[in-house]
C-alpha cells in the first residue's frame, strides 16, 4: 500500500496535515501503538522540516506486505550543507518565522534517527532524500 | 443496559445529526433505526444533544423498585451540583430534599476530588514526561479508542466517585448498602454499569440529576442538610486544574479542542508542561448535560460561594485511589488481513460518490464502504447512485 503527498514550502497553516493523515491510516490498520508512536513523531518532525527548510517536496508513505512502514521525504533543495552538524541535538538553522510558530528547536533529525528502525539521509544542493523504516 | 437507548415512542426523523456529530463515528442508521456501536461509543452526550426527534437518551434507574432492596441507601452527590445553586443554603436544602427521596445518607466527595486533584498535580511534577488527568470517563474512553499511543500517560487514578463509593462501603461494612450515584453527565451515568477498567464498580445505581429533580423540588422545604464541601475540591473545578501556569498545568475543554490537543501530543509537539487536565464538557463537570445552568454561569455560581466551603480535604492512601489500567486492544487481525480489508474498502470507495452526504445512514462514504466489506450493507443503499441511474 502506497500513498504520495505533496508538501508546500512555508505553508505553516497546513504543516502536520500529512502526518495526521498517515497516523489516521495506521490507526485504521491497527498498528501497534508503540510503533505508531515512533512513526508519528518521526513523520511529523520530517514533515515540519520540509515546510520550514526545503523548497517543497514529496512524502512517500508505504506499508509493505510484511507490515514494515516506509517513509521517504524528497525535496527539491536547497540541501543540508553539513549533515553531521544537522544531526547534532540543538543545532538549528530555522528562520525567525519558523521559531515564532514554535518550530525549529534543533532536535528534529536526531529525534527521527532515534525513532526509526533504519535511517538514511543524503543531501546535495539539488535536494535532500531521507528514508526511514519502522518495524 | 446500553449506553444510549432509544425512546420507543418516537420515530427517527433521519436528520442524520447524530451521524455527523459523533466524535468516534459510532453511529449508523438503518431502516430508521439508530445503531450505536458499543465498541466505539465513548459515552459523550453529543448525539443525545443533537437528536432532532429526541429519540436518544440514557436509561435511568427506577428508585421505587430498588430502594427496598437494601437496608441502607446512600446518595453520592457531585460537586458540580453546586453550579446550579444560587446560594449555599439552597444547596443544603436540596441535599435535604434528596434525603427525603428515601435515602439514609447523602454523601459529597469534593474532599476526595480535592485530594486527587492535588495529588495529580504533585505526581505529574515529580515524574518524568507529560501526564493526562483521568477524571473524565469520556476522555479516557476517547484516548483508549482513538489515541492508543497516549494511553500509558493517563494517571492511574480511579474516578473520585468510585473512590467515594468504596469509602462508604468500608465505613458501612456490616450493612447491606445500596449506593446511588447522582450524575451530571452521560459518561458518569454509564460508569456504574460500564466501569472503565475498574473491573467492578462500587456504585450500584446511576441516575441523572435531571431525572430526579422534579421529585426533589416537590420535597424541598426549610430544612438544611449539614453538608460540608471541601474548598480545594471545589476550587480545582474552577482554578487549579483549569490552567495554572505556575503549576505547569494546561487545561482543555470540549471534545474538539481535546482531540486537537491529543493529536499534537501524539506528535510530541507539546513537551514543556507536566499535566494536561482534559474535560469533555466546557468548564469541566459543571458543563455536564444533566445540569441546567449554562456552564459559564455555573462557574460564577460556584465561585461566588467560595467562602462557604469549609470541609477538610480527604486523607487517602495509594490503595484507595490507584488503579492498574490495562489497554484493551480491539485488534485481533494480522496486519496482512487488515491491509487487505483496507484496500477492499478503498476499492468500493472509488465506486461511491464521496459526497459524504449521510443519506445512506452512514457517517461518510468510507463508513458505508467499510460496512459493505464487513458484509453488513449493500451498495444499493447509496441514494446518490440510485439517483444517477434514474
Amino acid at each position: 500500500m502506497k500513498k504520495i503527498y505533496q508538501v508546500e514550502k512555508d505553508n505553516y497553516e497546513d504543516a502536520g496535515q500529512v502526518s495526521r493523515d498517515i497516523k489516521k491510516t495506521l490507526k485504521i490498520l491497527g498498528i501497534d501503538p508503540k510503533v505508531l508512536k515512533r512513526v508519528s513523531i518521526a513523520c511529523y518532525e520530517a514533515e515540519i522540516n520540509l515546510v520550514i527548510h526545503s523548497n517543497g517536496g514529496t512524502i512517500l508513505f508505504e506499508v509493505t506486505d510484511n507490515g514494515t512502514i516506509l517513509l521517504s521525504f524528497d525535496d527539491i533543495g536547497p540541501g543540508i550543507p553539513n549533515i553531521d552538524l544537522a544531526l547534532t541535538p540543538g543545532w538549528s538553522t530555522a528562520s525567525k518565522k519558523a521559531r515564532e510558530f514554535g518550530f525549529g528547536a534543533g532536535m528534529g533529525l536526531d529525534n527521527m534517527k532515534n525513532c526509526a528502525s533504519t535511517f538514511q539521509i543524503e543531501s546535495s544542493s539539488e535536494g535532500t532524500h531521507l528514508k526511514m523504516s519502522f518495524v | 443496559m446500553k449506553p444510549v437507548v432509544k425512546n420507543p415512542n418516537t420515530k427517527c426523523l433521519h436528520c442524520i445529526k447524530c451521524l455527523k456529530s459523533c466524535p468516534t463515528d459510532a453511529i449508523s442508521i438503518v431502516n430508521h433505526q439508530v445503531n450505536v456501536n458499543e465498541d466505539l461509543c465513548i459515552y459523550c452526550d453529543v448525539c443525545i444533544k443533537e437528536c432532532s426527534s429526541r429519540i436518544l437518551k440514557v436509561e435511568n434507574v427506577h428508585m421505587s423498585e430498588t430502594l427496598s432492596l437494601h437496608d441502607y441507601n446512600v446518595a453520592l452527590i457531585p460537586t458540580s451540583l453546586l453550579s446550579d445553586m444560587k446560594s449555599y443554603e439552597e444547596f443544603q436544602k436540596t441535599c435535604h430534599a434528596i434525603l427525603q427521596l428515601g435515602f439514609d445518607e447523602v454523601v459529597q466527595y469534593s474532599d476526595i476530588e480535592g485530594y486527587l486533584y492535588k495529588r495529580a498535580i504533585e505526581e505529574s511534577h515529580e515524574k518524568e514526561g507529560i501526564w493526562l488527568t483521568s477524571f473524565c470517563p469520556t476522555i479516557n474512553r476517547l484516548i483508549e479508542k482513538k489515541y492508543p499511543t497516549l494511553y500509558e500517560r493517563i494517571l492511574p487514578y480511579d474516578y473520585p466517585v468510585e473512590v467515594a463509593a468504596r469509602k462508604v462501603r468500608q465505613r458501612l461494612i456490616n450493612k447491606n448498602v445500596g449506593i446511588y450515584s447522582l450524575c451530571e453527565c452521560v459518561g458518569k451515568m454509564t460508569l456504574a454499569k460500564y466501569p472503565f477498567d475498574n473491573k467492578e464498580s462500587a456504585i450500584d445505581y446511576a441516575m441523572s440529576i435531571s431525572h430526579i429533580f422534579p421529585k426533589i423540588n416537590k420535597l424541598k422545604d426549610q430544612r438544611l442538610y449539614p453538608i460540608q464541601m471541601n474548598r480545594y475540591g471545589v476550587k480545582s473545578n474552577v482554578e487549579d486544574l483549569f490552567g495554572n501556569r505556575s503549576l505547569s498545568v494546561v487545561r482543555v475543554e470540549g471534545l474538539n479542542q481535546t482531540k486537537s490537543l491529543l493529536e499534537l501530543l501524539e506528535f510530541e509537539d507539546i513537551q514543556h508542561v507536566d499535566l494536561i487536565a482534559m474535560f469533555a464538557c466546557y468548564q469541566g463537570c459543571i458543563g455536564g448535560y444533566y445540569l441546567w445552568s449554562n456552564p459559564f454561569e455555573g462557574c460564577y455560581n460556584i465561585e461566588s460561594m467560595m467562602d462557604d466551603y469549609q470541609g477538610e480535604i480527604a486523607k487517602l492512601s495509594k490503595e484507595d485511589y490507584m488503579i492498574k489500567r490495562e489497554f484493551n486492544t480491539l485488534e485481533k487481525h494480522s496486519i496482512q488481513e487488515r491491509m487487505k480489508w483496507f484496500s477492499m474498502i478503498n476499492e468500493i470507495l472509488e465506486k461511491l460518490p464521496q459526497f459524504d452526504c449521510g443519506a445512506c445512514g452512514f457517517a461518510s462514504c468510507r463508513h458505508l464502504a467499510q460496512s459493505i466489506v464487513d458484509g453488513n450493507s449493500d451498495i444499493s443503499v447509496c441514494r446518490v447512485k440510485k439517483g444517477e441511474k434514474q
